[in-house]
């Protein structure tokens, strides 16, 4: 048995009956049908994507999508995009939408940043009922975004909760007459905050959870170091917490801001990128130009194209310092005068068992 | 495509379907015992009916059709009213569709997408011991109707798929007026022409046809002159007031000493509706003046009402050349009305909607507001337009404007209810598919199918709206004034491609007029600016025309009385 374990497991042989292919050939053919459904999956609908961004195709031209060469249009519908901006603030083209949208992502993932920030650091230490109180701030994080949607509709209704609220608690601080009517939805200078209210809301439970994850996972020793030796929490905070939880903070925010860009459902609920086009963030600016207000899928196509461009620029811009913050950490168990690049598994192990 | 709402005001308060009754336990027990006790009692008395000879002969005259008629429904006293003979549109209907499926020994089975709040007038008996409709053409005529559900917010983009996928599946589909150019230059509806001259409908039968005769038809049922669906229901917009507070003495009083002029019974013109509706208003907020709706969506066509009475007979959307025309004085003034009546409504009316507008008339909030012309037919016994104000509403055509010496009051309707062949459905079937509309769609039997309570497709033909079963529910007083507001209905932005994307460019425009994001002249600039680019993307000779063919759309006449 002993011998069995310790002797090197033996090479499968194929067995007869391929036709002589080699061992390579067969492997490429037993993926194949799995290589060429992916394809399908994720290469067809770009190209189609990419090939109707070229055309003014609109469904109701009469003509099947294949046939969109027929409003061959080259980059007429990117120019548009690009060229689109409008009054600041109010105006309802594509640059106000990305305007908006980065507005909203900053702000959100801004706020749920801090604030899950601060819940984790809160719930690093046990107290009674922690456990029950963590499912409690995980709750919104799995509501369906459109119901999230809904209830911040109704909360944000003029003779709403919210507004009742605001009565209840600062009728005398304004010196209010009556009930105060703050108009959520229907104001423009203030509807794109109630869809970042709603947005912070349900998605500083993701923040909360990745950074305590985090937190919980960091080297009590090093910690316990710093508090043996007198540092205060704002310095361990700031010398030893900080940088350590760097690369997570970094992957919360990512993600956050990745989904934040895209964020649809609970803005096109609560108020379908109106009043005019004052919350029409970039994917409800795809909606009404694609679905809800016309039918333009060759401009969609390119805005979709550009949006793509941005974000995936944008993650590879803040990818990089997580490299950087991984290659650092390597290079710190290696020794300093060691370069991140030339640090090959081998040493990253070895250095972290001598450590 | 169709426009979505996608919104929760997005609900229409329009009658709740009932598709069918459950049967619960208790029921079955109850019905059970009194079955049994019928079964006991029965045997004691006898187990035959005692018929007399007149009972008799009052059953037997309610289960056949009456002399000279071929078909209609039976068993109920009153059938004969929908009831047809050969030579009638739904008679024409039925003998084709006979004679497709060989007198029902080829029976067809049609696919039929329709609203789930609609379905039930198709479905559901009514009244009691009549056949459901649905029931009666099979029996006729051995077509066999499946109907595929769907709910108004999905069914703009179930035929969009429909459109995308040339999906051929359903053989009759659900659009909206506003649809019809965007989907016939899709090529997703079939052009009707062809049949509507082989089978004569009576869409314009003085008698059966619609109210408002060849122009409603060409409102309803066409697209650049040719016929490209049927309509099935009246989206109209119908002033409701509180007759009380207009009839007031002392209110009649106060009006003439603060405006110098008598307070009529319903305003006639936009400058006493304005006046009317700042004189109702109560600071307190107990009472506001008037709640039509401003809100995205929905808004637009109270703008419209204003701006279509500009000239006479009618201030048409678009000039020569689809030249946009909302950039105009009537443009501007329309608007700049449109953001004043913020004054006398309820706070925050951006938001509000027509769940809000139902139950603020109800409770005797509003004096007067635009809304469905379903709403009377709601103030019924616990609903929300019954809170103890129900007796005292009634019903108008929409103010106007003194032009030339005439007086121009118009109504906008707004998408309605339609159906059309599938185009890509199998050809074989179009003919059959589109004389189930004639049949349906039919003076007879659409009168019958609109006093159904069990969907929401409102009347709009002349023999509905005198049909007793239609007028018991819809009530007398708002029947009668609908004969007048029909024919005075202006169309909203429709029969020509792209139709709700200039709709949605106006809206967009109004709401950053209405929350100060844009003067009312800016407002209309913008529009203008962006319908110049719609037409343009479109083809201004094509889009030119099909403005001009739609002008047959627009009422030319002023008789607003009884």
């Amino acid at each position: 048995m002993d011998a069995e374990i310790q002797s090197k497991p033996r090479r499968l042989s194929w067995p007869a009956g391929l036709g002589g292919r080699s061992e390579k050939t067969v492997a490429q053919l037993l993926i194949a049908p799995g290589q060429l459904l992916m394809v399908f999956i994720v290469l067809f609908p770009a190209a189609v994507a990419i090939y109707l961004a070229f055309t003014d195709f609109q469904p109701t031209s009469g003509y099947q999508w294949f046939d969109a060469y027929k409003g061959w249009h080259w980059f007429g519908n990117y120019w548009e995009a690009l060229k689109s901006g409008g009054v600041f603030w109010t105006g309802g083209g594509f640059w106000m939408a990305v305007f908006r949208t980065v507005i909203v992502t900053v702000l959100g993932v801004g706020v749920e940043l801090t604030l899950g920030f601060a819940l984790a650091l809160l719930f690093l230490k046990t107290f009674p009922g922690r456990s029950v109180l963590t499912v409690v701030f995980l709750l919104p994080m799995m509501v369906v975004p459109a119901v999230t949607g809904f209830i911040f509709y109704m909360l944000f209704q003029t003779q709403g909760p919210v507004n009742g609220a605001l009565t209840f608690f600062l009728h005398d601080v304004l010196h209010a007459t009556g009930h105060i009517h703050v108009p959520w939805l229907s104001d423009p200078n203030i509807a794109l905050f109630a869809i970042i209210l709603a947005d912070i809301w349900q998605w500083t439970p993701l923040m909360f959870l990745i950074l305590l994850s985090g937190l919980v996972s960091l080297p009590e020793d090093q910690l316990n170091a710093a508090r043996i030796l007198g540092a205060r929490f704002s310095d361990q905070f700031r010398y030893l917490v900080l940088p350590m939880m760097w690369p997570i903070i970094l992957i919360a925010v990512i993600i956050r801001a990745i989904e934040t860009f895209k964020i649809f459902d609970s803005a096109w609920l609560l108020t379908t990128g109106g009043p005019g086009d004052a919350t029409t963030t970039i994917s409800v600016f795809l909606y009404r130009q694609t679905i809800a207000e016309t039918t333009r899928w060759g401009f969609g196509s390119a805005v979709a194209i550009l949006v793509l461009i941005m974000v995936s620029l944008l993650a590879l811009r803040a990818i990089r310092p997580i490299e950087a913050a991984q290659e650092e950490s390597i290079g710190e168990l290696v020794g300093a005068d060691v370069e991140a690049e030339s640090v090959s598994l081998e040493q990253a192990i070895e250095a972290e068992a001598r450590l | 495509m169709e426009k979505q709402d996608p919104r929760p005001e997005r609900t229409i308060p329009e009658e709740p379907a009932q598709t069918g009754r459950t049967f619960g336990r208790a029921a079955f027990l109850k019905s059970a015992g009194a079955a049994g006790a019928g079964i006991a009692f029965g045997g004691v008395a006898g187990s035959a009916k005692a018929w007399t000879r007149s009972s008799r002969n009052a059953h037997l005259a309610r289960n056949r059709l009456a002399s000279g008629n071929i078909g209609g429904p039976t068993g109920f006293a009153g059938a004969e009213r929908y009831q047809y003979g050969a030579d009638t549109a739904a008679g024409r209907a039925i003998l084709g569709l006979k004679q497709l499926t060989n007198n029902g020994k080829k029976p067809i089975t049609l696919s039929w997408r329709i609203w789930n709040g609609a379905v039930g007038q198709l479905t559901v008996p009514f009244p009691k011991g009549a056949p459901a409709v649905a029931a009666l053409l099979e029996k006729e005529t051995g077509v066999k109707v499946k109907f595929i559900q769907d709910t108004p917010n999905n069914n703009g983009q179930k035929n969009l798929q429909t459109l995308s996928t040339r999906d051929g599946g359903l053989n009759i589909l659900q659009t909206q007026i506003t649809d019809n150019g965007d989907f016939a230059e899709g090529k997703m509806l079939r052009n009707l022409d062809e049949f509507v001259a082989k089978y004569r409908p009576d869409w314009a039968d003085p008698k059966w046809g619609y109210a408002g005769g060849a122009t409603t038809v060409a409102l309803m049922n066409k697209y650049n002159g040719s016929v490209y669906s049927v309509s099935f229901d009246g989206d109209y917009q119908v002033w409701v007031y509180r007759v009380d507070l207009f009839d007031n003495a002392q209110n009649q009083k106060d009006f003439k000493a603060k405006y110098g002029y008598e307070l009529n019974d319903f305003p006639k013109t936009w400058k006493e509706h304005d006046d009317a509706a700042a004189f109702f208003t109560k600071p307190d907020g107990s009472l506001y003046g008037s709640g039509d709706l401003k809100n995205p969506f929905w808004g637009y066509v109270n703008w419209m009402m204003r701006y279509v009475t500009a000239a006479a007979p009618n201030q048409h959307y678009f000039g020569p050349a689809a030249k946009p025309l909302v950039n105009s004085r009537a443009g501007i003034t329309a608007t700049k009305e449109h953001v004043a009546s913020l004054a006398w409504t309820y706070p925050d009316t951006l938001s509000k909607s027509w769940p809000e507008q139902y139950a603020a008339m109800g409770a005797g909030q509003l004096a007067m507001a635009s809304m469905f012309s379903n709403a009377t037919k709601f103030i019924t016994k616990g609903s929300p337009l019954d809170k103890g104000f129900g007796s005292k509403l009634r019903t108008a055509l929409a103010p106007g404007r003194m032009v030339g010496g005439k007086l121009v009051r118009r109504s906008v309707i707004y998408f309605n209810a339609q159906f059309a062949v599938n185009a890509f459905s199998n050809s074989k079937l179009h003919e059959a598919a589109y004389l189930v509309l004639q049949w349906a769609g039919s003076g007879q039997i659409f009168s019958w199918m609109a006093g159904n309570p069990a969907g929401y497709f409102d009347p709009h033909g002349q023999s509905q709206l005198n049909d007793p079963l239609v007028r018991a529910s819809y009530k007398p007083y708002a029947s009668d004034e609908l004969k007048v507001i029909i024919p005075n209905t202006a169309p909203p932005i429709a029969g020509v491609r792209g139709a709700n994307e200039y709709t949605q460019a106006l809206d967009t425009n109004l709401q950053k007029a209405l929350t100060k994001q844009a003067s009312p002249e800016s407002a209309m600039a913008a529009t203008a600016a962006a319908w110049e680019k719609i037409t343009n993307r479109y083809g201004r000779a094509k889009q030119a025309a099909a403005i001009s063919a739609g002008l047959a759309a627009w009422p030319t006449g002023y008789k607003y009385h009884l």
